[in-house]
């Protein structure tokens, strides 16, 4: 009987951590979530593509910074132009703000003349809660084999001013360079700012 | 759409429309700028100025580190020549959580302290302005940008100057609540398996038990923010356990050697009003082990207040006890009985006892691992889970088929029990008692009782260690009633003594098996095929003829003759019977098998993340049901409290839309659902109100309750 309690509670204490919050250097949180359009992806789908997953709310302050000055629109651009899968995930639940429907969703996408691969609908926050997702906005890069390899905010000036872009620091411009030419990510994570994500 | 309102008049705001000269008024901020004195020496000096801001009710403004999310108040100064401000002087913040996230900042009102050096040779009876350009971030359900440009002109006085008699005190009170350097609190941390120790050693000559004692970390990331911290003393200090925050996560940032920010003590209740803070500083070292009562717990989703450890073990005794009650318990108890009266006139009836106790313990142990060990496989899984593999469900009812069996008296399991009382202390009954034990926790597991579900969704945020010491509990509370019977000689005394009777009593008993059999039998039938389930039908029938051979040989033997063909028939029957539930399971659809549990009164529609989210996006009340077949609480709830006809109507009549996710079978949505509201089995009810938080209803359900919530009048 000892030797089965024995058994029992090495087995437990060797067990790692039950859930793995997002770490930089290892493989980043699989999910599965629908799109805009209904579609289903994983990110498993992306194996041998970088990827970008951006959270995002239309009415955030914060948000709005970098999307009313077309910042955000231009990194998506340059991002998938150059084959980079871009995410932007809603974890807005229903009746919070920046909650979408699908078809809102795409009116965003048209109206802020975004280019994301792909809009990640995730009102059940269940995305959102496995990226330990704080704020809108809040990046996260992913490289070829599926390894995170930057988390945080996506530049060095935390606050809501549109003054403040300018001769802003992007990191995530600067680790998706890094990413593509196999480099080591300089500033491989910081703390994200802005809105907290509605939950 | 006032949301919407608000956010434009923010924008105007940000504009500069709406600023005035001395104060401005924001939409959610009320700011002005106030001096501690009525004027600037003309001998220079210093004066301290307020940032004063009046802050809506329930919105928040930041600390200098906003925790989650958020950004801090700034200010920037234009100020006469020789004028000099300096940092902003920060009372202490409070947590303001915002489920699953929790910011640093202030409600209400607060003063943001700024020293202003003021130069020598002004000229009295002059005028000094002082300009600033404050910005903020104000956030409740959403967050707005708010700014102001704010003067205050202030004489220059030859005599003086003299205390602002409208604001010196509440500039002073203000600036108690600026932490104090002090060096009274060194501290030191260490960081091990994603948990990061804090430890002060204060170097007062009172005692400082760190009661109510909160960290406030002036960097972002270190710590996990929405956790409640909870000091626990240890080595003449005391020191928390805070999960790590994603700056550990980083290689290139896990190696802080220091950590600087603001412990606050004192801010229990009952010691209100002499509330301390001071600035410490922690340096990376060996830190002492800390009680297991400084584990802290996940600020619960959906503002459901966490519960503790203490609290914890406590619902877990609880919880242990009623197992006891719950239906499926208790052909297991009727066992006991038995063992029991048996045991009546041994010489050690508390062996009996102590050899249950330890069969509950092993197997609570066992659960423990085996459900640690399967999630951090990764697997969907909570509480349960035993029954959901239609194999561990077929392999229970033959168990209970079987102790049915032997109290029928169709066989005997562990040979004579003839001599009923005159062989307990024999090794058979201890082990027997220990299995009796093992056999008692594996068929009450299901029975999620009320209570079970919080410290189980506690147990799971926490280390293995408080893993196991919840698990643990439970077990002993389950044990209890029969450990203390069997301890005390009074209560063993008061039981009948054997007799002829104790052979019906005994058949008698065989009746609840195999009501629990049939009942598993039913929750198979969620779970498989028809042809599955004629199987595991069939298998019972074969190990019945397996009993009924080994009663026959036992009988021949006890004549004298021989056993050979009975033998024989006892393993054609067994082999059969293993073979019949060791092929593998077709497993029934998901979808068809949804349980409707309600009466055809209320009929609900099965539950899907998709589908809650859709329904919550059309401002429909939405409440869901988390039930499982295997779960009594559940079926009990349907039928008392879910299937009237006023609680269909109640649904009708408020338009709520019934969901129900069926966790019969694994299902990781459902799963999900239960730990974002931190449990780890079900029942679970959630009413959404439009546009609302999720409200949680109580595990054991009623009319009254379900038709209150419905309808909007219940707290």
């Amino acid at each position: 009987m000892m030797r089965l309690f024995t058994v029992a509670l090495a087995v437990a204490l060797l067990s790692p951590a039950a859930v793995a919050a997002p770490t930089v250097g290892q493989p980043a949180p699989e999910f599965t979530a629908v799109d805009s359009n209904g579609a289903s992806h994983s990110l498993a789908d992306f194996k041998g593509k970088i990827v970008v997953l951006e959270w995002t709310n239309a009415e955030c302050p914060y948000t709005r910074k970098h999307y009313d000055s077309g910042n955000m629109q231009k990194l998506q651009e340059d991002a998938t132009h150059a084959g980079v899968v871009w995410l932007s995930i809603i974890s807005s639940a229903p009746g919070k703000q920046g909650y979408v429907t699908g078809a809102e969703a795409n009116q965003l996408t048209i109206s802020r003349k975004a280019h994301p691969s792909a809009v990640l609908l995730d009102p059940a926050g269940a995305i959102g809660r496995e990226y330990e997702a704080r704020t809108t906005p809040q990046m996260f890069v992913i490289d070829r084999a599926g390894v995170l390899r930057y988390m945080g905010a996506i530049d060095d000036k935390p606050v809501a001013s549109p003054a403040s872009l300018a001769g802003a620091r992007n990191y995530v411009r600067a680790a998706l360079a890094s990413v593509e030419a196999g480099k080591p990510v300089a500033v491989a994570s910081t703390e994200p700012y802005g809105c907290s994500v509605k939950y | 759409m006032s949301a919407i309102l608000r956010f434009l008049l923010a924008i105007v705001s940000l504009c500069g429309l709406f600023a005035l000269p001395a104060s401005a008024e924001a939409t959610h901020v009320h700011a002005e700028l106030i001096a501690e004195q009525n004027g600037v020496s003309a001998d220079g000096g210093t004066i301290t100025v307020a940032l004063h801001q009046v802050i809506e009710p329930n919105w928040h403004t930041y600390w200098r580190n906003p925790g989650d999310a958020g950004e801090p108040t700034a200010i920037t100064w234009q100020l006469p020549p020789g004028f000099q401000a300096g940092d902003i002087q920060w009372p202490y913040p409070t947590r303001e959580a915002v489920p699953p996230l929790l910011n640093f900042g202030y409600s209400n009102e607060v003063f943001l302290l700024t020293d202003i050096a003021v130069p020598k040779g002004l000229r009295a009876g002059d005028h000094v302005t002082l300009k600033a350009n404050a910005t903020w971030l104000v956030c409740e359900k959403i967050c707005v940008p708010e700014d102001a440009s704010l003067e205050l002109t202030l004489p220059v006085v030859e005599i003086g100057p003299f205390p602002n008699l409208q604001w010196h005190e509440k500039i002073e009170a203000a600036r108690r609540q600026v932490p104090l350097k002090s060096a009274s609190f060194p501290g030191i941390f260490a960081v091990q398996d994603n948990t990061i120790t804090l430890f002060f050693k204060p170097t007062l000559d009172r005692i400082e038990k760190g009661e109510g004692a909160l960290f406030f970390p002036f960097e972002q990331g270190l710590i996990k923010n929405a956790t409640q911290q909870a000091a626990v003393q240890a080595d003449g200090g005391f020191g928390f356990r805070i999960p790590v925050g994603s700056a550990f996560r980083d290689p290139a940032r896990a190696n802080v050697n220091k950590i600087d920010g603001v412990l606050v003590l004192g801010l229990e209740p009952k010691r209100d009003g002499i509330k301390q803070s001071f600035e410490v500083s922690l340096t990376r070292g060996a830190v002492p082990a800390l009680p297991v009562a400084a584990a802290s717990g996940h600020v619960g989703a959906g503002g459901e207040a966490p519960i503790g450890l203490f609290t914890a073990i406590g619902f877990a005794l609880l919880g242990g006890l009623i197992l006891n009650l719950m239906p499926c318990v208790f052909p297991i108890l009727s066992m006991k009985a038995i063992a029991l009266v048996r045991s009546h006139h041994a010489e050690r009836p508390w062996g009996d006892g102590v050899a249950y106790t330890l069969g509950v313990l092993a197997t609570f142990a066992a659960l423990a691992a085996g459900l640690m060990a399967l999630r951090s496989a990764g697997e969907d899984i909570g509480w349960g889970f035993q029954l959901q593999s239609p194999l561990a469900v077929a392999v229970l009812a033959y168990v209970l088929v079987l102790v049915g069996l032997d109290l029928s008296g169709v066989f005997e399991i562990g040979g004579s029990i003839q001599g009923v009382g005159s062989e307990l202390s024999s090794r058979n009954g201890l082990v027997g008692a220990f299995f009796t034990g093992v056999l008692a926790v594996i068929v009450a597991a299901p029975c999620t009782a009320p209570f079970m579900g919080a410290a189980m969704g506690f147990a799971f945020t926490q280390s293995p260690v408080v893993i196991f010491a919840v698990f643990l509990t439970l077990g002993f509370g389950l044990a209890l009633p029969w450990l203390l019977i069997s301890l005390s000689p009074h209560a063993v005394a008061l039981l009948p003594k054997p007799g002829p009777w104790m052979v019906r009593f005994k058949q008698l008993l065989a009746f609840p098996m195999y009501g629990a059999a049939a009942w598993l039998i039913w929750v198979l039938s969620q779970q498989v095929t028809p042809e599955g389930l004629f199987r595991v039908m069939i298998g019972v029938v074969a190990l019945a003829f397996a009993a009924w051979g080994l009663g026959v040989a036992q009988a021949r033997g006890a004549e004298g003759r021989s056993r050979v063909t009975s033998f024989i028939a006892t393993a054609i029957g067994l082999a059969l019977a293993i073979g019949l539930v060791a092929m593998p399971f077709a497993q029934a659809s998901t979808t068809s098998a949804a349980v409707s549990p309600a009466s055809d009164a209320l009929s609900g529609e099965p539950y899907s993340e998709a589908r809650l989210a859709d329904l919550r996006g059309q401002n429909k009340p939405v409440l869901v049901n988390l039930t499982a077949a295997w779960c009594i609480t559940c079926l009990y709830n349907e039928r008392v409290a879910l299937s009237s006809k006023a609680v269909a109507d109640a649904f009708k009549e408020t338009n709520t839309v019934y969901l129900v996710g069926d966790w019969t079978n694994r299902n990781a949505e459902i799963a999900r659902l239960l730990q974002a509201h931190g449990r780890e089995g079900v029942p679970l009810y959630l009413y959404y109100p439009p546009g609302g938080e999720a409200k949680i209803l109580p595990q054991m359900l009623d009319e009254k309750t379900v038709v209150a919530t419905l309808k909007g009048e219940s707290r």
